[in-house]
């Protein structure tokens, strides 16, 4: 049988392929603490450019990002000050667009830990929290998609600098 | 036909095949890399117990005998958003290699970069460094696009370059000069980041593979040029960009942004919004890419012209 050149890596990897499918089904029970919110989400958590449609939001990024940049601004000056640091604000969408498990990483810019002013990463993990038009995505049999998805703030001299990744 | 042609030009549908090819190829490569590393076997009990319950099912099977399968497990976890569980296992089939090259440590790192694990991704990124400077070029390409640091990008990728002076490298299947322009331009240093975008196109120009250019480069080098103040070359680059791809939306928007005919300008407009309202944006499925353009300012521009 000819096979497609392209194909190749997913034949050679065919076995190796199922079993991790299996494996997957196999740790779909989450360790990590679920509400009821994103009861929904058991076994169904993809990456944010996961499944057959990605994660979206309405307006785009380009809405992600004014919201951030607005809300940034009315922070108290005293928090921003003299902040430098990317802070990382990770979360789950869940199938019906709420956002829930948000926790909070800051790194310097050699991207070990590091700890920023507190109420400047509430805030933030705050502005995140009240992000509600995700839009999800849903399967060919109509399931709707859970995601994990992650917002970095790049702040430099209390300047939000960059949003990222998209 | 008309399916197939409408299935192919659908972006979306080529990205998803794209990841799922780009995914397998990076499994089946990386395997390549590291089969030739010796390793101890995973004795089953050596796992936690909430590993053992889980793979009981899959026990017969051995597969957790060899590291590397873990590995991709691992990898898939964190796919999955079970990045404790995830870099457990990473963490643990490493410890189970008796020799580690610079693949081993890539390995382990890319998928934490895609989940935003800065500190765990890089410290991977620097003990594959240790093993081969050959990583110096994902390293600068990964630094420009996934974290937005520039300078360390601009940084590797000439380490990365001096690998090979006399030859032009391509990290990530993307030109180094035209990497090192996107960095250079993220940097607003506009000179130097003319200097390389054009090095790229002059490059491809002499190898006669025009026709395989990024067709983006000439709008980030209409950008370069309009920063120096070289407006009637930055048009030119802007049509560049239109000619090879068609439906260049951004490009197009910078082309009515520097039209001084109202209804030019209203026209372009119009149709940079079509465009990109029909999907050909400058997309990437991870991060967003350097100057897209949104609906929303393209009707900002428009309203404030009523």
């Amino acid at each position: 049988m000819v096979r497609p050149l392209f194909l190749f890596p997913i034949f050679s990897n065919l076995k190796l392929i199922l079993l991790f499918i299996c494996l997957t089904l196999a740790f779909r029970g989450s360790t990590q603490p679920l509400n009821e919110a994103d009861s929904c989400c058991i076994g169904n958590l993809l990456p944010y450019y996961g499944g057959n449609e990605p994660l979206k939001y309405e307006g785009d990024f380009f809405e992600v990002k004014r919201i951030i940049h607005e809300s940034f601004k009315r922070i108290e000056t005293n928090h921003k000050n003299g902040q430098s640091g990317i802070i990382v604000v990770h979360f789950t969408v869940t199938c019906d667009g709420t956002v829930t498990n948000v926790f909070t990483e800051t790194f310097d810019f050699n991207y070990h830990h590091f700890n920023m002013d507190s109420q400047l990463v509430d805030e933030l993990e705050a502005i995140i929290k009240k992000l509600h038009r995700w839009i999800v995505g849903q399967d060919e049999n109509g399931q709707k998609y859970c995601y994990h998805k992650f917002l970095s703030l790049k702040i430099k001299d209390g300047e939000l600098e960059a949003i990222f990744p998209k | 036909m008309a399916n197939w042609k409408l299935f192919f030009q659908n972006r979306m549908m080529m990205g998803r095949i794209f990841i799922a090819l780009l995914f397998f190829s990076c499994l089946n490569c990386a395997q390549a890399q590291l089969e030739t590393l010796s390793y101890k076997e995973v004795n089953f009990s050596d796992l936690p117990e909430s590993y053992q319950e889980k793979l009981q099912d899959w026990k017969d099977s051995g597969f957790y005998k060899n590291p590397f399968n873990l590995l991709s497990l691992g990898t898939i976890l964190i796919y999955r958003g079970k990045d404790v569980e995830g870099n457990f296992l990473l963490k643990f089939a490493n410890d189970h290699y008796l020799e580690k090259n610079a693949a081993l440590y890539h390995m382990m790192s890319v998928q934490n970069t895609k989940n935003g694990n800065y500190n765990l991704a890089v410290e991977y990124l620097d003990s594959a460094a240790t093993y081969s400077s050959e990583i110096y070029g994902y390293y600068g390409w990964v630094m420009l696009y996934y974290y937005r640091d520039y300078e360390r990008a601009l940084t590797y990728l000439n380490l990365f370059d001096e690998l090979t002076p006399n030859f032009t490298d391509f990290p990530i299947g993307e030109n180094i000069h035209y990497l090192r322009g996107l960095a250079c331009l993220q940097l607003m240093d506009f000179q130097q980041a003319s200097k390389w975008l054009e090095r790229y196109i002059q490059e491809e120009k002499e190898k006669g593979k025009l026709d395989w250019i990024d067709y983006a480069v000439y709008y980030y080098l209409g950008i370069a040029y309009e920063n120096l103040s070289r407006k009637k070359d930055a048009i030119a680059q802007y049509n560049m960009a239109i000619d090879g791809q068609k439906k260049f939306p951004e490009a197009t928007y910078r082309l009515a942004l520097n039209s001084s005919n109202k209804r030019s300008k209203e026209r372009l407009l119009q149709l940079a919004l079509q465009q990109l309202n029909d999907g050909f944006g400058l997309t990437d499925v991870y991060v967003e890419r350097f100057h897209a353009v949104y609906p929303q300012e393209i009707m900002e521009v428009l309203k404030s012209l009523k």
